[in-house]
């Protein structure tokens, strides 16, 4: 598993984007302390979902409002398509630890995976 | 096959562009299960706009990219097809092959139709469709000297990108400064910065009053090969620019004049109340409308126009009033702009934080009523969450 942060890097109803893997992870804090990550970049175009709207289990793309569940990565009410990958989140420790998902990525056009 | 047809249908959408789409797309998740179809000038299926003036100008992106996709199936395209006539009483819209359709409701989704400015064929380009984009991609090398006419959000992304693509560039803003009406002076003075420190020359207080020089040997409407030729474009000043070609991004009039002697009120676009309904069965949505004396261009108020509307429709009566302040975001170079709101001109501003970027909050009294970011996306995320004034629940379904 790949440590991402510190539980106390992140902000409740927030979320963080971590560089320090490809594609680019976003980690959220829900509002009922509950930690989830899944792929930082919109399916639809290229946006950070960190800096996203998080609300009900879901976090809304700053471009365009597509809806990502946080448990599926499925979008729903917005111009995405393609489901955002999800991978498996654990707190250990006050550490934020996740197992990539060895699926492909959805990446929008224009980004490819680095 | 006989001769165009009277066609009746559900629902007649005019206009295959992101409203019309939208409408379209919206109507089915709603469940409506009569006809639909949208009629639509362009001949490309329904695109999305915002990338034409960055990574499709840039390069990053293609022709496929574009498309509005998904859903839709059961909805019938008549695509390259204008509308030249309503019939208000029967909600029948003529076609310019002399085909009828009618319909229980139509939504009129026309758009804008950039202004142009005339000019040297070849020299003068708009980016307001596909063809415009691909056109003016298709004129810039390095070290071509381009003129941008216009300071709003789309010539200052016009700008970015073509210096992306190693050109010249000079904007002429009509205002003190770029942006200045829609974002203040403090937000404006840092989008200043920020094309002046990529090397882009802003000409304020200043307007193009015309493009002169040497033709260029016409070519017809397909793309010319590369500039026709050096022009001189003059300012109302009497300064004259060097340049290879001008992009002209100084705003977009409602495509609503195929609608005079219909009997709908039209004004700066087809009247509207705060709810689309321009006449019984007949809406109207996005560029070409005006809701309850106001027109708005941005992506997000449109889609939430063209649900709404769908919503009526599909369902015969409106859902929860749509309060949410108003949002519009814009790529230049590596940077992000963001305003939540809109602002009339008589509010106050608040330079909140400055580092790596700018968040401005505007209040008219006590209340804050728009936000501006330049790079601070979480803290604009934080204010549209706070601000908004519906709960959750009532969203608009898409």
């Amino acid at each position: 598993m790949h440590r991402l942060c510190s539980l106390s890097d992140l902000t409740p109803g927030e979320g963080l984007r971590v560089d320090s893997v490809a594609p680019p992870v976003a980690v959220f804090l829900a509002e009922d302390g509950t930690v989830h990550a899944i792929d930082d970049t919109c399916t639809h175009q290229d946006a950070s979902l960190a800096e996203g709207w998080l609300e009900d289990g879901a976090v809304e793309c700053p471009l365009h409002e597509s809806r990502f569940c946080l448990r599926s990565g499925v979008p729903d009410g917005g111009p995405a398509r393609g489901a955002v990958r999800v991978h498996r989140a654990e707190v250990v420790d006050g550490e934020v630890l996740v197992e990539l998902s060895t699926a492909a990525p959805c990446l929008p056009p224009g980004v490819v995976s680095a | 096959m006989t001769g165009p047809a009277a066609v009746r249908t559900g629902v007649v959408v005019v206009g295959a562009g992101l409203a019309g789409w939208t409408v379209a797309d919206t109507l089915r998740t709603e469940g409506y299960a009569g006809d639909v179809t949208v009629v639509g000038a362009e001949e490309h299926a329904p695109y999305d706009r915002p990338p034409l003036s960055k990574d499709f100008l840039a390069g990053r992106v293609g022709r496929p990219d574009l498309t509005l996709g998904g859903g839709s199936d059961d909805v019938t395209w008549r695509l390259g097809r204008r509308a030249v006539a309503l019939d208000v009483p029967t909600r029948t819209v003529t076609l310019d092959d002399a085909s009828t359709v009618t319909g229980d409701h139509v939504v009129l989704a026309t758009g804008a139709a950039a202004r142009r400015l005339p000019g040297p064929h070849g020299a003068v380009h708009t980016v307001a469709t596909l063809d415009d984009a691909e056109r003016l991609r298709a004129a810039v090398r390095p070290g071509t000297r381009a003129v941008v006419a216009g300071a709003g959000f789309l010539g200052l992304e016009v700008a970015a990108s073509l210096t992306g693509l190693g050109a010249d560039v000079t904007v002429v803003c009509a205002a003190a400064g770029p942006l200045l009406r829609e974002i203040g002076p403090d937000a404006s003075a840092a989008v200043l910065r920020l094309h002046e420190g990529h090397g882009v020359r802003v000409l304020t207080g200043a307007r193009v009053s015309g493009v002169g020089g040497p033709r260029g040997r016409r070519r017809g409407r397909t793309s010319v090969d590369g500039p026709s030729g050096p022009v001189a474009v003059v300012l109302e000043d009497g300064r004259e620019i060097a340049a290879d070609l001008v992009v002209v991004a100084a705003g977009a009039d409602p495509a609503s004049a195929w609608l005079a002697g219909s009997g709908l009120r039209l004004d700066g676009g087809v009247v509207c109340d705060d709810a689309g309904l321009a006449a019984p069965g007949v809406h109207a949505v996005g560029d070409c409308a005006v809701w309850a004396g106001e027109r708005c261009s941005h992506w997000t108020r449109t889609v939430r126009q063209a649900r709404r509307v769908a919503a009526v429709v599909a369902h015969g009566r409106p859902p929860e009033a749509d309060a949410e302040p108003d949002y519009v975001w814009s790529d230049q170079y590596d940077a992000r702009l963001q305003l939540a709101g809109s602002l009339r001109g008589d509010e106050t501003s608040e330079v909140v934080c400055a580092d790596g970027g700018l968040f401005v909050v505007f209040r008219s009294g006590d209340e804050e009523v728009a936000a501006f970011a330049l790079n601070q996306s979480r803290q604009l995320m934080r204010w549209r969450k706070t601000h908004r004034r519906r709960p959750a629940a009532e969203r608009i379904p898409a």
